[in-house]
């Protein structure tokens, strides 16, 4: 007998789901032809077809520097803030001692906090560092950002994983840094994975911080687009746009193959 | 041969993964607590003698006061559009066979994953006056004049809950789909209509995600910049923005870093009444983890 | 970055004598630069001898200095870049480092922080005034020839305007069908001329000055703004205003017939008419003329170079030279401007309905200006 609530007006829900759907991707979707046009300025639906605005980001000066600053800053984020983070993920959850809740409560503060307060806050700072207008500056700003999102997704895959595979190696004779990376490390790497992969989602979309801790000479894609976006004529933005959001999707779907693909416990 | 046995996890074994959090809370101490602390003393210490002048004079000003009821307001309707928008596509997402979830879930999770910039753009491309609705309507003959659709609240809301909604959905989904169908059979066996089981028992059962999913969804919106700054009007402005204008044009830190520690206060004030009601690890884990 | 922004000063200021005179009248004939008449003596910080053309315009070798130039990016830099910067590289062998992100912010930051890494900075018309003198070196004027600027443009010990160009009312030709909008109360007049309209998101910026000079105010008596009948004004277009941020946006704006007329710098104007090829026009009664100034910051690590460099960009032969670009004007009363450029100039079409912004008032006043443009813009 079919549970009395899963017989709502079925089409009535589907419409509504199919139309929900559309809302959250339409915008995106209208992005994705304009970067095509063969016109000088957007335009829906797109005029011809193109490559012009693609090659545009590479070859013009300041989208293209744009590109590599955006790439370098995500790549060293990731790794970054994947080393802190899984580090410790395994102390907070393996360790006992005293202020664990505190440490986990900082450890989320940064998702709470609103991000153009952090971003002030931060410019303040980093200029009298000066470290502020440099790679190294926004490359720290974008771990601080993403470091929850490693903690989180490493502790759980700890959380989750059979403590008795590390009490077998113990048994079996192994010091507990070899058994961390031959046992725990392979377990828990979809969760580092994801982690990583987040951290460099962070930092190649996060545009507010680097408002605040770029210069003209260091610059990031989203700080371009965000010079750009008001005029919302030219289609190399959309370009730009159609990138940032591939690359962001390929990621995620590469996320999820890994977690299909994540040894049984 | 040292034997290990469950249990055993005093003594060097605990130093050694506390150790491990160090760097991370070293990390996040200077890089990102430091600002943080700093900027709420400026708040009080800029201009040297300013005590709480920043405080009384930001209350002083009309359009501070405004700029915090927008605040206030576009979250609250944004967290209204997000939980009627969001609640039916979650319970969608329980009732579906498992591979529809998953699209489902997918269609919540991309655009999640998606630059804010370029959403944003998104819609103020589809909005604007020379945008894509307007022209559409314009060439259908529909309309004489562009509707006016974006710099209004609605086009911010639009935006925002466009961004928002996966932050409903989410926490939502989770809780929901815990939810045993079993009550409802049971339900049914007492003679309980489809809608009256689903509002009696269905809804109630999943109140902690709607909770979650609100409290997100608001603390979020409150601090929001890039969206309100593209697509909202003149009397939009909300706090963010007003923040920025005061270290970019006015130069004024002070002033600026006063309405940030107040933001961050009223987010705080928030999250700790909220925190009587759910689990704020839960809240935002569920956003984190994918 | 192509921004224009102008950023004031927050502490009072003691009344410098200056362009508060009402600006006086700009005797333009299309052929002559400029000669907006000032009162003869006011010069700023009067120390020193005089110095003649040739000294500023001759600088000597320099090799091995590298001079930190900032400005607004976009086509304004490039002329600046290609009328002063190169020459004087090739000239006296100072390389340049260049900036596009002009800000008063930043230099204040720089000069607070206690590092200087901007050494010559183009500026808006709101700062550089006494008033920021504690962020500013002082300028040589032993260098720059004092005489031939153009008084009238507020020129003062930390700041010398550098290139003049006009707050003018463009309109996009395909939607005003025909119709010319002579002047700002057309710009006010949404019934003879249906649309949005664009102006400037900047307290400083203008917008209470169109508005006064709409509802009937005479340019000379601008000043001290009447904000309460200038926010009177601005109310009942309110609905229809679109405030831009950046240059590009206006451009754009006026381009696409997005606001059917706007507040627009001349250049921009320009450039969305002759390198967009967009169907703007540009109205210059009314116009408010004002300059762009070169500033030092204080403690800048190569000061001395860059006051060589500022003298140079002052002098009569080179001050006039970004106009070869665009048509922006020179601020050495003995400047040629480039011919095919002249009529576009906003001094070439300066006339006794141009009003002229009080630098020293509206950074004195800072603080009212604002708070009643916040005010205005959230009710």
């Amino acid at each position: 007998m079919t549970e009395s609530w899963r017989q709502p007006r079925r089409l009535l829900m589907a419409a509504l789901g199919a139309l929900t759907v559309f809302y959250l991707l339409a915008p995106t979707l209208v992005i994705i032809p304009m970067s095509f046009t063969e016109a000088s300025i957007m335009s829906f639906p797109p005029e011809g077809f193109s490559l012009q605005w693609y090659e545009r980001m590479f070859t013009d000066r300041q989208w293209s520097s744009g590109l590599v600053n955006s790439l370098q800053v995500a790549v060293l984020t990731a790794i970054l803030a994947t080393v802190l983070g899984t580090l410790a993920a395994l102390g907070l959850t393996r360790g006992r001692f005293p202020g664990r809740t505190i440490v986990n409560a900082i450890a989320l503060t940064p998702l709470i906090v609103p991000v153009v307060i952090i971003a002030i806050g931060m410019f303040s700072l980093f200029v009298q560092w000066r470290i502020s207008g440099s790679l190294l500056g926004l490359v720290l700003a974008h771990t601080a950002l993403a470091l929850p999102f490693v903690i989180v997704n490493v502790g759980t895959s700890l959380r989750t994983m059979d403590r008795n595979l590390e009490l077998a190696a113990a048994n079996l004779g192994a010091d507990p840094r070899r058994s961390f990376m031959r046992i725990t490390l392979p377990i828990i790497l979809p969760g580092v994975l994801a982690g990583a992969i987040f951290s460099f989602i962070t930092s190649w979309d996060e545009v507010v911080v680097a408002i605040f801790l770029t210069s003209a000479r260091f610059r990031t894609l989203p700080v371009e687009m965000w010079e750009q976006v008001r005029q919302v004529v030219d289609p190399t933005v959309a370009a730009v746009s159609t990138t940032l959001l591939v690359v962001t999707t390929v990621l995620l779907l590469l996320l999820l193959v890994v977690r299909r693909q994540a040894p049984a416990r | 041969m040292k034997i290990e046995r469950p249990g055993r996890l005093r003594g060097p074994a605990r130093d050694r993964w506390a150790v491990l959090v160090l760097p991370a809370l070293v990390f996040l101490v200077v890089f990102f607590l430091a600002p943080l602390v700093t900027m709420s003393i400026r708040s009080f210490t800029d201009p040297p003698d300013a005590g709480l002048s920043n405080y009384t004079e930001f209350f002083r000003q009309d359009a501070n006061l405004r700029a915090l009821r927008n605040t206030f307001w576009i979250a609250f309707l944004s967290t209204l559009t997000c939980l009627l928008v969001g609640y039916p596509y979650a319970y969608l997402m329980t009732i579906v066979p498992g591979r529809v979830a998953g699209l489902l879930l997918i269609g919540v999770l991309l655009p999640f994953w998606s630059s804010l910039l370029v959403r944003t753009f998104a819609w103020q491309v589809i909005l604007r006056d020379t945008g894509v609705i307007n022209t559409f309507l314009l060439d259908l003959g529909l309309i004489s004049e562009p509707l006016t659709l974006i710099r209004t609240t609605g086009g911010v809301i639009i935006g925002m809950s466009h961004i928002l909604l996966p932050f409903m959905v989410l926490p939502m989904y989770a809780v929901m789909r815990r939810i045993d169908p079993e009550y409802g059979r049971a339900a049914a066996n007492l003679g309980a209509t489809p809608s009256s089981a689903f509002l009696r028992v269905f809804v109630p059962l999943s109140l902690p995600g709607v909770l979650a999913g609100c409290l997100l969804v608001f603390v979020l919106a409150l601090g929001f910049y890039i969206t309100p700054a593209l697509l909202g009007g003149l009397r939009d402005q909300m706090i963010s923005q007003l923040i920025v204008d005061e270290v970019q044009q006015a130069l004024d830190w002070g002033s600026a870093s006063a309405m940030a520690v107040l933001l961050m206060a009223i987010t705080f004030a928030f999250l700790f009444v909220a925190s009587r009601f759910v689990h704020l690890r839960d809240v935002f884990g569920s956003a984190v983890e994918e | 970055m192509r921004r224009w922004t102008a950023f004031p000063a927050l502490v009072v200021i003691i009344a410098v004598a200056g362009c508060s005179t009402g600006g006086g009248t700009a005797t333009g004939s299309a052929s002559a630069p400029s000669a907006v008449t000032p009162s003869s003596a006011a010069s700023p910080g009067a120390g020193g001898s005089a110095a003649t053309t040739s000294d500023a315009c001759n600088p000597p070798k320099q090799d091995g200095v590298t001079l930190t130039f900032v400005s607004f990016g976009g086509a304004y830099q490039e002329a600046q870049r290609k009328a002063w910067l190169e020459p004087y590289t090739a000239l006296t062998g100072v390389q340049f480092q260049e900036d596009e992100g002009s800000s008063n912010a930043t230099i204040k930051t720089q000069v607070e922080s206690g590092q200087v890494t901007w050494d010559v900075v183009d500026v808006g018309n709101d700062f550089g005034l006494e008033a920021n003198a504690a962020l500013l070196e002082e300028l040589d004027y032993s260098l720059i020839p004092e005489a031939e600027v153009n008084k009238a443009l507020g020129p003062s010990k930390w700041r010398v305007p550098d290139i003049t160009y006009g707050v003018v009312l463009a309109y996009n030709t395909d939607k005003t069908a025909g119709k010319v909008p002579e002047g700002w109360a057309d710009y006010f007049d949404t019934t003879k001329f249906p649309g949005k309209r664009g102006v400037w998101d900047y307290s400083e910026g203008g917008i209470f000055e169109i508005a006064l000079l709409a509802d009937g105010v005479k340019p000379a008596d601008l000043y001290p703004l009447d904000l309460p009948r200038a926010t009177k004004k601005l109310d009942t277009i309110k609905d229809d205003l679109v405030l831009w941020k950046t240059g590009a946006e206006s451009q754009e704006l006026i381009g696409s017939g997005e606001v059917t007329m706007t507040l627009i710098w001349n250049g921009r104007g320009w450039s969305a008419k002759n390198t967009d090829k967009k169907p703007v026009e540009m109205q210059w009664n009314q116009q408010i003329v004002t300059a762009d100034y070169l500033v030092v910051p204080k403690g800048s690590p190569n000061k001395d170079a860059a006051m060589k460099f500022i003298a140079y960009t002052i002098c009569a032969e080179n001050n006039a030279k970004p106009s070869q670009y665009i048509p922006y004007g020179p601020t050495n009363i003995n400047a040629k401007p480039a011919p095919d450029k002249v009529a576009d100039l906003s001094v070439s079409n300066a006339d006794e309905n141009s009003a002229y912004f009080d630098d020293e008032w509206l950074v004195n006043n800072f603080d009212a200006v604002d708070a009643a443009y916040k005010e205005w813009k959230s009710r």
